[in-house]
């Protein structure tokens, strides 16, 4: 009966997962080995049938990356992903901080920590705009404040976006704004979720509110702050929608980052296995964050069961 | 201090910290409204003299933003819909289902959702444009971001489902009640605030999505808002009050839906994360 029961519900699996698993093959997994492939290829996005560079020629299957390897633009790419990946991850505490504030319960804070979530639900592309225009070097407003209040003198202006040296900055800025929002939702649930028993007594024993931070309500957040890193990890290595809107990697390529720097070598220049390439080095540096977090899930899913 | 007084400092400080918080917003709000004379004349940051539409009608009118929006809505609603469908199906299966792949194809779905979006970028591309011929529609749109978002979904609701006892469900089913009919008379219902949760997600990812009708579309009639505001930027390069229109209008649909139905997004996003 059991076997039957089974072999029953192993049928009805299939049958209700079938679409989804067509689906997802051909828009997800079969694409991962496909770039993997065009990586090793020339393709120009035009002709049908396409070989590996080193069938039946002289050249290295690993033009590409050989390539790759001698492409300044290249190593500016993963250097400003590297800036990303550290400045960018300042959104956790800062969520942190902004959830700490607000953990009180009233009618005004709740509005106020609505006010905090909203440019989490903006898409990049208006946060984009928003903050080029924030940040504009003639008339913006940051530019308007810092004239008032005397920091920059006559004729002088707020060029940030427009230096090679502060235009990534001014990109990690503009993406922090929504993601510490996010990271404050986050926090805020994890504060919610703290064991009172533990605050109550620790109050009791009288320790300072740094100790009581530090050793106490930190630890207790450990799993919020577990899923911030990765989520913070993956999103810097993702960015795309705001530089390519806000300086389009420039000037001059010192703020492009590698998910850019792909499109624009596979859409603009045509150049699809070198974008392919360039798309296979991103994939390699997010499987060891990808593994981790598959990991890390499944410890969660054994400890709970 | 004492406690009122404490009270009064900490409202003063965190409003301060508000109003630099939305200070773009808040920049991007004044600009929007104000007249182009105005503007000329150099007052961006005085107070405006009158309050103008006129700059949300010209993005609606010279910069098409009508035919934007509509175009964003064809393309998000039919996918929430088709995701919740497959997702709250696939998450029954998953966790309620006796069926040896369970693990693995979790894995497979869970992996999915943290790609970098680049992968996938030329196979999607090519898939689209010389196999299923979806390029540059919008339905080409929807069944990438349906079968992409699959991913995170089917997690999410596997998640959920696994907390509705198994009793009732074997109970059914010792009645002859067919999987479907357990599905869709039963799970369905109980799933409700899951469902909710997760299509104020979906709704905000794909109304803002950028990258991928960039990739898809072609047509500068199919292309959805996000795309548009873009268009708007590099056409009228200088022109701020109506960027900062654009923006606001775009922005529009997910602030409202968050608005509202602020409960459902919160627990949406801290049932995702936080498992």
């Amino acid at each position: 009966m059991a076997s039957f029961m089974q072999k029953r519900d192993h049928r009805t699996a299939w049958r209700f997962l079938a679409p989804s698993l067509l689906l997802y093959g051909a828009y997800v997994v079969f694409p991962i080995f496909f770039s993997i492939y065009l990586s090793v290829t020339q393709w120009d996005g035009l002709t049908p049938a396409v070989l590996p560079l080193c069938y039946n020629s002289e050249e290295s299957c690993f033009q590409n990356f050989i390539d790759l390897w001698n492409d300044e633009v290249f190593w500016t790419s993963l250097r400003n992903n590297f800036y990303w990946l550290i400045f960018f991850s300042l959104s956790a505490p800062v969520g942190l901080a902004l959830a700490l504030l607000f953990h009180v319960k009233s009618r005004f804070a709740s509005l106020y920590k609505s006010m905090f979530f909203m440019p989490m639900v903006f898409s990049l592309v208006v946060v984009g705009t928003i903050w080029s225009w924030f940040l504009q070097p003639n008339f913006g407003l940051v530019e308007y404040l810092l004239t008032t209040l005397g920091l920059l003198k006559d004729g002088e202006h707020f060029t940030m976006m427009s230096s090679d040296r502060w235009a990534t900055a001014g990109l990690i800025v503009a993406a922090s704004w929504p993601h510490a929002a996010y990271c404050m939702v986050l926090y805020l649930a994890g504060l919610s979720n703290l064991q009172k028993n533990v605050i109550e007594a620790a109050e009791i024993e009288g320790v300072t509110r740094w100790q009581m931070l530090w050793h106490i309500v930190l630890p207790m957040l450990r799993p919020a702050t577990v899923i911030v890193v990765i989520v913070t990890m993956i999103g810097a290595l993702r960015s795309f929608d705001l530089v390519s809107i806000m300086t389009a990697g420039g000037p001059a390529n010192s703020s492009n980052v590698l998910a850019l720097y792909m499109y624009q070598q596979t859409f603009e220049n045509f150049r699809y296995g070198y974008g392919a390439a360039i798309s296979v080095v991103l994939f390699a540096i997010s499987l060891l964050l990808i593994l981790l977090y598959l990991r890390q899930t499944l410890k969660d899913e054994e400890a709970r069961s | 201090m004492e406690p009122k007084k404490r009270g009064i400092m900490f409202w003063i400080l965190g409003t301060l910290l508000l109003l630099l918080w939305i200070s773009p917003i808040l920049a991007s709000l004044l600009t929007s409204i104000k007249t182009l004379e105005e503007l000329n004349e150099g007052h961006y940051w005085t107070l405006p003299r009158t309050f103008s539409v006129q700059n949300y009608i010209e993005a609606f009118t010279v910069g098409k933003f009508s035919k934007y929006f509509w175009n964003s809505l064809v393309i998000t609603i039919p996918t929430v819909l088709a995701v919740l469908f497959f997702s709250s199906l696939n998450g029954y299966v998953l966790a309620k289902l006796r069926f040896s792949w369970n693990n693995k194809l979790m894995l497979l779905f869970l992996a999915g959702m943290l790609l970098p979006f680049q992968i996938l970028l030329i196979p999607v591309f090519y898939l689209s444009s010389q196999f299923l011929h979806t390029y540059d529609t919008r339905f080409g749109v929807v069944l990438f971001h349906t079968a992409f978002q699959l991913g995170f979904a089917s997690f999410f609701m596997r998640n959920f489902v696994r907390t509705i006892p198994d009793g009732i469900i074997e109970a059914a089913r010792i009645d002859g009640c067919s999987e479907w009919r357990i599905y869709s008379r039963m799970v369905i219902p109980l799933m409700k605030p899951a469902l909710a949760a997760l299509a104020t997600l979906l709704f905000t990812w794909i109304w803002n999505d950028y990258l991928w009708s960039l990739i898809l579309i072609q047509s500068d009639d199919l292309k959805p808002i996000t795309s548009g505001l873009q268009n708007l930027k590099g056409q009228w390069i200088a022109s701020y009050h109506l960027q900062s229109a654009g923006a606001v209008i775009a922005a529009v649909p997910p602030v409202l839906m968050f608005a509202f139905l602020q409960k459902h997004f919160i627990r949406g996003l801290t049932m995702g994360a936080g498992k």
